[in-house]
Parts: C-alpha cells; sequence; structure tokens
C-alpha cells in the first residue's frame, strides 16, 4: 500500500486524489467484507473496529492538530460527548443507535465551537493548555451532570448500561464512517480551505495578512475534527453497550489521540492510518506481553521525544525517505534539487 | 469570620501557586514556549522530598534547598539535550516535544513509586496557630513564606545580577541580545533551569500541603498556565494576585456549593479571562490608567 501513496504523490492533483479515494474505498469495502465471508471471526472483527476506531479519532485530530497546528490535548471531550449523545438517546428513546450517529457527531461540533471559540481567536498555545481544562471539565460534567441538573441522564460514575446491538451493523457503521472521516481529510488537504490551514499553521501573521479568515477556518477546523470524534464516539456506545465517564473521558484516551497522528505522521493523509494501524496492534497485544501497565506510557513518550526531534513527519516521513532512497538506488538518478 | 478564614487560607496557597507559575512564566518570556512538563517535573520534586523524607528523615522545607540546585541541573539538561534542537520550528514542535517529556516523567514515577496518592507528614502537621478565632494551619503559612522567600530572591537576582538582566533582556528582545553580545543559548539554559528549579521547588513545598500522586500534574499545568494568562506573562506582581484570585475562587467553590466543581474553577476562570480580558490582569490595570 505504502508503494501505491508513493508512486501517487507524483502523479498529477487529480489522479492523485481519485487514487487516494479508490484506496480508501477499497480498505473500507474488504474490511466490510469480514462479518460476511465468516460470521464467526470475532476476533477479527473486533480488531478491524478498532482499527478503523483509532483512525477514524487519529484522522479527525489531524485535522485540527495536524493541518491546522493547533494541538488538542482533550479531544476525548469531543468523543465522550458524542458516545454520550448517542448513548443518552438509544437509553431514553429506544433510537437504533446507528440512526444518531450524525446527531452524535454534531453535538460534538456544536460543544467544540462552544469551548473553541474563545480559546481559538488568540494566539500561540492557549488552545493546547484550555484543551487540557476541556477535557477535566468535560470529565466532572460528565460525573456530576444528574447531580447538578436533577435529572437521570448520564448515571455519573456507575455508567450508562445500553442494550445489546448487532455487532455486523455496527461494523458496516464503523466503516462507513471511517471511509466518511478519510474522504472528509482527503478532500480538506486538497481543499482551499485545507490550503488556508496549512498557512495558519506555518505562520498565522502572514496567512492574515493574504486575507485567510484565520480564526473562522481554525474554528471550522475544530468543528469538523470533533464531529469526527463524536460519530466515531457513537460507534464505540453502539459496540461496547457500556459508558462510564473513566473511560470515556480518560486523559489516556486524549493521550492516545495526540500520539497516533503524531507518531504516524503530522498533517498528512496516511499518517494517522499508520499511527492507527501501530496504536491498535500495540495496545492489542500489551496486555500479554507486558505485565506493568506503566511501560507503555514510557514507550509512547520516549517515541514522542525521538519523533519529534528526528522525523516531526513521523512513519510516513520514514516511509517517504525510504522510498525516495530505494528509486535513488534503483534508478541511479543524480539526487534531485529540492 | 469564615470569609476572613477563607480569604488567608486562599493567601496562603497563592505563595505555592505563585512559586509553581513563575517557572513557567520565565520560561516562556524567555524562550516564547510553554513547558508542558512543568507540572511533571513539580510532581517529581514532590516525590524527590518524599524521598528524602523517607529515607533520611529530611524536612519538605529544608529539601527544597537540596531539590533546587538538582532541578536546576535537570532543566539545564533537558535544555540542551531536547529543546534546543527545537528552537526556531513551530511552536507545536516544542509543545509536543515536552508533552512527550512530561509522559516519560509521569511514567517513570508511575513505575518506581506506582499509583499510588502520597503524603509527607511532619510532627507539626497538625499544628495551628490561633490569631483570634481564626485558625490558621502551620505548614499553610511555612509554605507561603517560603514561596515568598524563594520569589524575592529571584526578584532580587533577575533586577541585579548580570545574568539576571541577560534574561530579562533576552525575554525582551532576543536579537537585540544576540547583537549586543549575550550568549542566548546559555542565558536560555540557565532560563530553563531556574524555570524546572522553581517547578521542583515548588512541588517540595506542595507536599506539606496537598497529597499526591505521579498523575496529578494535569491540573496544575491548567491552573499554572490560568495564572499567568490572568496574572500577565512576565511579572512578578500580576503573577501573585493571579495565584490569590484563582486560590479564593477555588476556594469559594468548595466552600459554596460541591468540592467535586474546584477542578472546574482554573478552566472556567481562563475561558473568562480569555473572553472578557485576553490581556490578563496588567492590560485591565493599564487600560485604566489611560482611560
Amino acid at each position: 500500500m505504502t508503494a501505491v501513496v508513493a508512486r501517487a504523490q507524483r502523479l498529477p492533483r487529480s489522479a492523485r486524489i481519485w487514487g487516494q479515494v479508490a484506496i480508501v474505498l477499497l480498505l473500507g469495502g474488504a474490511i466490510a467484507l469480514i462479518p460476511i465471508i465468516d460470521e464467526r471471526s470475532f476476533n477479527l472483527q473486533r480488531l478491524t473496529f478498532f482499527l478503523l476506531w483509532y483512525a477514524t479519532l487519529a484522522t479527525g485530530w489531524n485535522i485540527i492538530g495536524g493541518y491546522a497546528g493547533q494541538i488538542s490535548f482533550g479531544h476525548a471531550a469531543f468523543l465522550g460527548m458524542g458516545a454520550y449523545t448517542t448513548g443518552v438517546i438509544w437509553f431514553t428513546t429506544k433510537t437504533d443507535p446507528l440512526l444518531t450517529v450524525p446527531v452524535a457527531g454534531a453535538a460534538a461540533a456544536v460543544y467544540s465551537v462552544l469551548v473553541g471559540a474563545p480559546t481559538l481567536r488568540l494566539r500561540g498555545p492557549y488552545f493546547a493548555i484550555a484543551t487540557i481544562g476541556i477535557g477535566e471539565a468535560t470529565r466532572l460534567l460528565a460525573v456530576n451532570f444528574d447531580d447538578i441538573f436533577g435529572v437521570t441522564l448520564t448515571h455519573g460514575v456507575t455508567g450508562l448500561s445500553l442494550p445489546n446491538y448487532d455487532a455486523a451493523r455496527v461494523h458496516y457503521g464503523m466503516v462507513a464512517v471511517f471511509i466518511v472521516a478519510m474522504l472528509t481529510t482527503i478532500w480538506v488537504r486538497g481543499s482551499r480551505f485545507g490550503l488556508g490551514l496549512f498557512a495558519i499553521n506555518m505562520d498565522v501573521d502572514a496567512a492574515e495578512t493574504v486575507g485567510v479568515p484565520t480564526a473562522r477556518l481554525q474554528i471550522a477546523a475544530l468543528a469538523l475534527s470533533a464531529f469526527l470524534s463524536g460519530a466515531a464516539g457513537a460507534l464505540y456506545a453502539a459496540r461496547q453497550q457500556f459508558l462510564d465517564p473513566g473511560s470515556m473521558f480518560g486523559f489516556d484516551r486524549s493521550i492516545a489521540l495526540v500520539l497516533m497522528p503524531v507518531v504516524g505522521g503530522l498533517g498528512t493523509v496516511w499518517g494517522p492510518v499508520f499511527g492507527a494501524v501501530l496504536y491498535s496492534v500495540v495496545q492489542d497485544q500489551i496486555q500479554s506481553l507486558v505485565r506493568n501497565p506503566y511501560l507503555p506510557t514510557l514507550i509512547y513518550g520516549v517515541l514522542l521525544v525521538l519523533i519529534v526531534i528526528f522525523e516531526p513527519l513521523g512513519i510516513a516521513g520514514l516511509l517517504s525517505r525510504a522510498s525516495d532512497a530505494a528509486r535513488s538506488l534503483v534508478r541511479r538518478r543524480p539526487e534531485r534539487v529540492r | 469570620m469564615r470569609l476572613a478564614e477563607a480569604l488567608i487560607s486562599a493567601l496562603l496557597v497563592a505563595g505555592l501557586y505563585a512559586t509553581m507559575s513563575y517557572g513557567l512564566a520565565l520560561i516562556y518570556g524567555v524562550m516564547k514556549i510553554i513547558n508542558l512538563a512543568n507540572a511533571g517535573t513539580m510532581m517529581l520534586g514532590a516525590f524527590a522530598t518524599f524521598v528524602l523524607w523517607q529515607q533520611f528523615g529530611i524536612d519538605p522545607l529544608l529539601s527544597v534547598l537540596i531539590v533546587a540546585p538538582i532541578f536546576f541541573a535537570l532543566g539545564a539538561l533537558i535544555e540542551a539535550a531536547f529543546v534546543r534542537r527545537v528552537a526556531g520550528s513551530a511552536p507545536i514542535i516544542s509543545l509536543l516535544l515536552l508533552f512527550g517529556v512530561w509522559l516519560v516523567m509521569q511514567s517513570l514515577a508511575s513505575l518506581v513509586f506506582g499509583g499510588d496518592v502520597r503524603a509527607v507528614r511532619p510532627v507539626y502537621v497538625q499544628d495551628v496557630i490561633r490569631v483570634g478565632d481564626i485558625t490558621i494551619a502551620y505548614t499553610r503559612l511555612a509554605v507561603f513564606l517560603a514561596g515568598a522567600i524563594i520569589l524575592v530572591a529571584l526578584e532580587l537576582f533577575l533586577r541585579n545580577s548580570f545574568l539576571g538582566r541577560a534574561i530579562r533582556a533576552l525575554a525582551q528582545d532576543r536579537d537585540a541580545c544576540a547583537l549586543s553580545g549575550i550568549d542566548t543559548r546559555r542565558v536560555s539554559m540557565v532560563a530553563f533551569g531556574l524555570g524546572t528549579a522553581l517547578a521542583g521547588m515548588a512541588g517540595s513545598l506542595l507536599t506539606l500541603v496537598f497529597p499526591f500522586d505521579p498523575d496529578f500534574g494535569r491540573l496544575f499545568q491548567l491552573k499554572s498556565f490560568t495564572i499567568i494568562v490572568l496574572g500577565g506573562l512576565e511579572s512578578i506582581p500580576g503573577i501573585a494576585v493571579a495565584s490569590f484570585v484563582l486560590a479564593l475562587a477555588e476556594n469559594l467553590t468548595v466552600t459554596l456549593s460541591k468540592p467535586a466543581l474546584e477542578n472546574l474553577v482554573s478552566f472556567v476562570l481562563l475561558v473568562v479571562v480569555l473572553v472578557v480580558m485576553p490581556g490578563g490582569l496588567a492590560a485591565l490595570v493599564r487600560r485604566r490608567r489611560l482611560a
């Protein structure tokens, strides 16, 4: 796949975009076939569900964090907001959870605009630090919501137990949301909107000077990002059928959402997917390999430091370097001037 | 009486808050980066104090003096080994780098000490001082005084020594400093070391007032950021006032409503400040003066 991606990068823009769309559809289609081919392949279904789930979340994060360069340390808030929206609607009105996926995304997007609008209008790292607060505040809200407003919606720390739901349908729903997320990120990267975000990432003042509406674009990017996170949250609710504030809004989740795109390749289309593949495979294997719950965090921290210093484009950067090297070996062309 | 007690209690906690926030402000002023590892440093400072107290019976107030040079060296090392390499790249790069450093600190502490909540309890931990009807915890008073001494010493250093003036100059204009022959790299290293030492000392002091675990950093990171945004980024008086405001707001929240909401205060305050007065208290005062 990587060879295809690398080759696609040398094609004209429209061909490149259609190539990427084709890869997304093939990948999604292949994973959608899993429950059809073997109904009892529960392990593989679980692994691929979470692979797509993490890929969707990382892709969503990447739109604000990678494209616009506004790091969010609190994206679990939007994920959890989506999960709880679907959970609460499902629990109270018995609506099919898959139908509420867009509602969950919209709720997360609206919430993100409310908290993002004051913090994204300012220069510098205000947003990044405020997101730590957003994550913490949202968790506390979920825990105390019933107490504060005197209703029974989130069930606080006890958690929200939901009815059973058909696993295969959740699987198809996840494939659909993943495809939407990938098409969104491909579109943003090639669009005028995306160019504006890249300009903001490089130099806010220069972007402002040439007429990029910096505040508006960043808020739009955050809303889009939160929408995808919220939609992913809705599918989590439908699959796990249990929600509690600790696992939905935990800081560990937010850390994972930063790690995947950064390790995979900040601001690239496929980087977050690479990061998600790595992360979900590592998470899947880790319980049997290491007994210590703190060791993975240590490894992730070291990895983060190394990547930032040596290869800011992460796995995607390493792959494109490797393919460049391989190509120059094979063809013996003189090194291109960059 | 309860109001007076709340005010005093807030004032005493503010000494600790100011110490931890000033480390963040110093590094931001000189290097224009937010040290996300600040709270991690504080946590390490707290655990270093815990070890010194448990193994050697050293009082937390004394171990401040031991922690300071060690953490100065740690900060200088972090600057020279990591932060310097990403100087000049986009701000998110340094943010991510220091986030990684923070994760490493947190997980190392968890590996060594486990996830339990710890506390340092010397013999005088229950002692109180009574002034009329008001009772003041001895530990809080001691922590406040220690914080005040540290900040005054720092202010004197920044005003009177050549290195201190160089640090302040660097915060104003890095290029002009380089042109006039100041070794900007060395001064940056010292500033990062000083900021880290301040966070470490704040961690030492914190052990007397709050229980702690390897994971407590997030909240204090947010608190200190709220304080420097509220207080203006480079003024000690501004930070002192902002620390008091935050401590008081938290104190009143706990007294008047649910204790669980205490942790919401710093976030709400941050958002309110950003919306209502993005320049912080300092800008508010300046505007008044102009009007």
